[in-house]
């Protein structure tokens, strides 16, 4: 408790889709993207390394840089105490990232970096993580139960807006990765994902748990992100306080209703819930905004709960009375706004495109050889799948458009303007000088920004306000640079030497007493990562 | 990357209401960003979108 009010406790992660091309425009593989990026990015900020040991280290600034499976660079922001210290760690991420693969670019005349923060990549079933961590104590089902309609509805406001993945036409989507959600709950995070992750690893002692989410998507508007962290901690806060937000505002069929909304840029479709009335997406959230405004005195809630609050409301009304008045603000709406009107400049409209969607879905193509699937592509297209199988339903677009009618210019012109978007998303995530975003944000044009520069400066070094981010940012800074002498995760840091380890199993009053190894009561939490350190320290030895 | 930004509460273009902007319907708003993004696009996107994307992912992810 702050003031006698409830400490918040969050944090992201997020996937980044790194690419590098050689020199004569062939890609590079990920396997050497991600050891070129970690490598760069070890010698340019101060760290340590992870216990688990692998491509891990952590930062001065308390976060953590890693190569994930999969071999993408992911990283994660520190923990941190309100959804605008998690924004400004999260542009710090993105920050640090981009000048390291910048570095690159300036140090090899050769191969060329781009880092996205993009979560799928349209056709071949790829998608790129942004998951979000909240602390709670209440039992997982009760915290289950009870966030899983805000989690259907707030697409509305924090979409990151892109295409319908694996569509035959382009078809505009609020949020892209729920079609890459199979159900509401799962404990699995690599497949059959749901709206809520079950996982079990609270990275903490205490009692607490962790409600790891992997709906969501990343985020270039600093509004939506902080609107789709802030309502989350609020509505986590409130169920941990005892409330019951999802009574009379649960869909009876929560994936269908998130892929109902995710397809509306009109926020007008209306979904069944349990009491039996239709709600739309902005009526569900608003009933988790008024609650949070009716319980926003109590001491479970956070002391920043009236600034989201108004934010919310302010959002949530401009939605409401016309959804154009956040095409300048929320991702899935800037997005909209730009797609459409380059589909209407390439002589199309949604509707014309959803018709051809629709038919061809159902329309059955033969089956095509790997030769017939890859003619007509540019050989350049044609090397980059040399010795790949096609990924699945490659080709099949082309066939499926001329099965219902339209000519070979005519199909042609679709996929052009499907590739067209594909690449202006693509472009929208893009960091750095070529990034469509950018391009806006530095014209003016984007009414979005919660944090400044010089904010996102200071987190790039320095830990956040929670405590142990702080000690964890601390040890980095005294004792970078000792060849692997100490070593460090969200719960521990180990000094490999003295065989000393410091307990950071409570996030907001770690330990800052070195103990000797074998003495204290080691919770369940910290003997997880002792027998890990065990594990790594004999490996070194 | 170190790009003068500014917080659309303290400065910019648009009327901000409140915490982070949302301030009514601004239709100027809109046509500026069509407008800019029209010539971004322009100056951004390749002539071979298809080898752009395929490109990006031929990369591994979640």
């Amino acid at each position: 408790m702050m003031d006698g009010r409830r400490r918040s406790l969050m944090g992201l992660e997020k996937e980044y889709a790194a690419v590098g091309i050689g020199e004569h425009g062939q890609p590079l593989s990920h396997d050497e993207v991600a050891k070129r990026l970690y490598k760069k990015a070890g010698e340019l900020y101060t760290h340590l390394q992870c216990i688990s040991g692998g491509m891990g280290m952590w930062l001065g600034n308390g976060s953590r840089f890693y190569i994930d499976s999969g071999a993408h660079p992911e990283w994660t922001t520190p923990e941190t105490g309100d959804p605008w210290e998690t924004l400004r760690y999260e542009r710090a991420a993105d920050q640090m990232i981009q000048r390291t693969a910048e570095q690159l670019n300036a140090e090899d005349n050769d191969d060329t970096f781009r880092i996205h923060v993009n979560n799928t990549d349209y056709r071949a079933g790829t998608t790129w993580g942004s998951h979000e961590s909240y602390q709670y104590r209440c039992e997982q089902k009760h915290m289950t139960k009870q966030i899983t309609p805000l989690l259907v509805g707030r697409v509305v406001l924090n979409g990151a807006g892109g295409l319908q993945p694996r569509s035959y036409a382009p078809v505009f989507s609020l949020s892209p990765k729920v079609a890459a959600l199979h159900g509401t709950t799962s404990g699995d995070s690599t497949r059959n994902r749901a709206i809520v992750h079950l996982k079990q690893e609270p990275l903490a002692g205490g009692g607490y748990h962790r409600l790891h989410l992997l709906c969501g998507e990343s985020l270039r508007s600093d509004v939506a992100s902080v609107l789709r962290v802030g309502l989350t901690s609020l509505a986590v806060a409130m169920i941990d306080g005892g409330v019951k937000p999802a009574v009379g505002v649960s869909p009876r069929k929560p994936l269908e209703a998130m892929q109902q909304f995710a397809a509306d840029p009109t926020c007008k479709a209306r979904v069944v819930c349990r009491d039996r009335r239709r709600r739309t997406a902005i009526d569900i959230v608003r009933h988790y905004v008024t609650l949070a405004e009716r319980h926003e005195g109590e001491s479970f809630m956070p002391s920043w709960s009236a600034r989201l609050i108004e934010l919310a409301n302010t959002w949530l009304d401009a939605l409401e009375t016309d959804v154009a008045n956040t095409a300048v603000s929320l991702d899935w709406s800037i997005k909209h706004a730009l797609f459409t009107q380059h589909v209407e400049d390439r002589g199309f409209t949604w509707e014309q495109l959803a018709e051809y969607e629709k038919q061809a879905k159902e329309r059955p193509v033969p089956s095509r050889s790997r030769d017939e699937l890859l003619e007509g592509l540019s050989p350049s297209v044609r090397s980059l799948l040399e010795g790949r199988t096609p990924p699945r339903g490659f080709g099949a677009p082309r066939e499926r458009l001329k099965a219902i009618g339209l000519s070979d210019d005519e199909a042609t012109d679709v996929q052009r303007l499907h590739s067209e978007l594909h690449e202006i998303d693509w472009r929208f995530g893009q960091l750095g000088p070529a990034s469509l975003f950018d391009a806006l944000d530095s014209a003016g044009v984007l009414n979005h920004r919660l944090v400044d520069q010089e904010e996102v400066d200071q987190a790039t070094v320095k830990p956040p306000s929670i405590e142990r981010a702080a000690v964890r940012g601390r040890m980095v800074a005294e004792h970078a640079g000792t060849d692997g002498l100490f070593a460090v995760d969200w719960s521990l840091v180990v000094d490999h030497q003295t065989r000393k380890y410091l307990d950071l199993t409570d996030p907001f009053t770690p330990s800052t007493e070195w103990q000797e190894e074998g003495s204290g009561e080691l919770g369940p939490d910290l003997m997880h990562y002792r027998e890990m350190y065990r594990a790594r320290r004999q490996r070194v030895e | 990357m170190q790009k003068e930004v500014r917080r659309q509460d303290e400065a910019g273009p648009v009327q901000a209401a409140g915490d982070g902007g949302g301030g009514g319907p601004d239709v100027g708003a809109v046509h500026r960003l069509l407008a800019v993004s029209r010539d971004a696009i322009k100056g951004t996107v390749s002539t071979n979108a298809e080898e752009f994307t395929t490109s990006a992912r031929q990369e591994g992810g979640q």
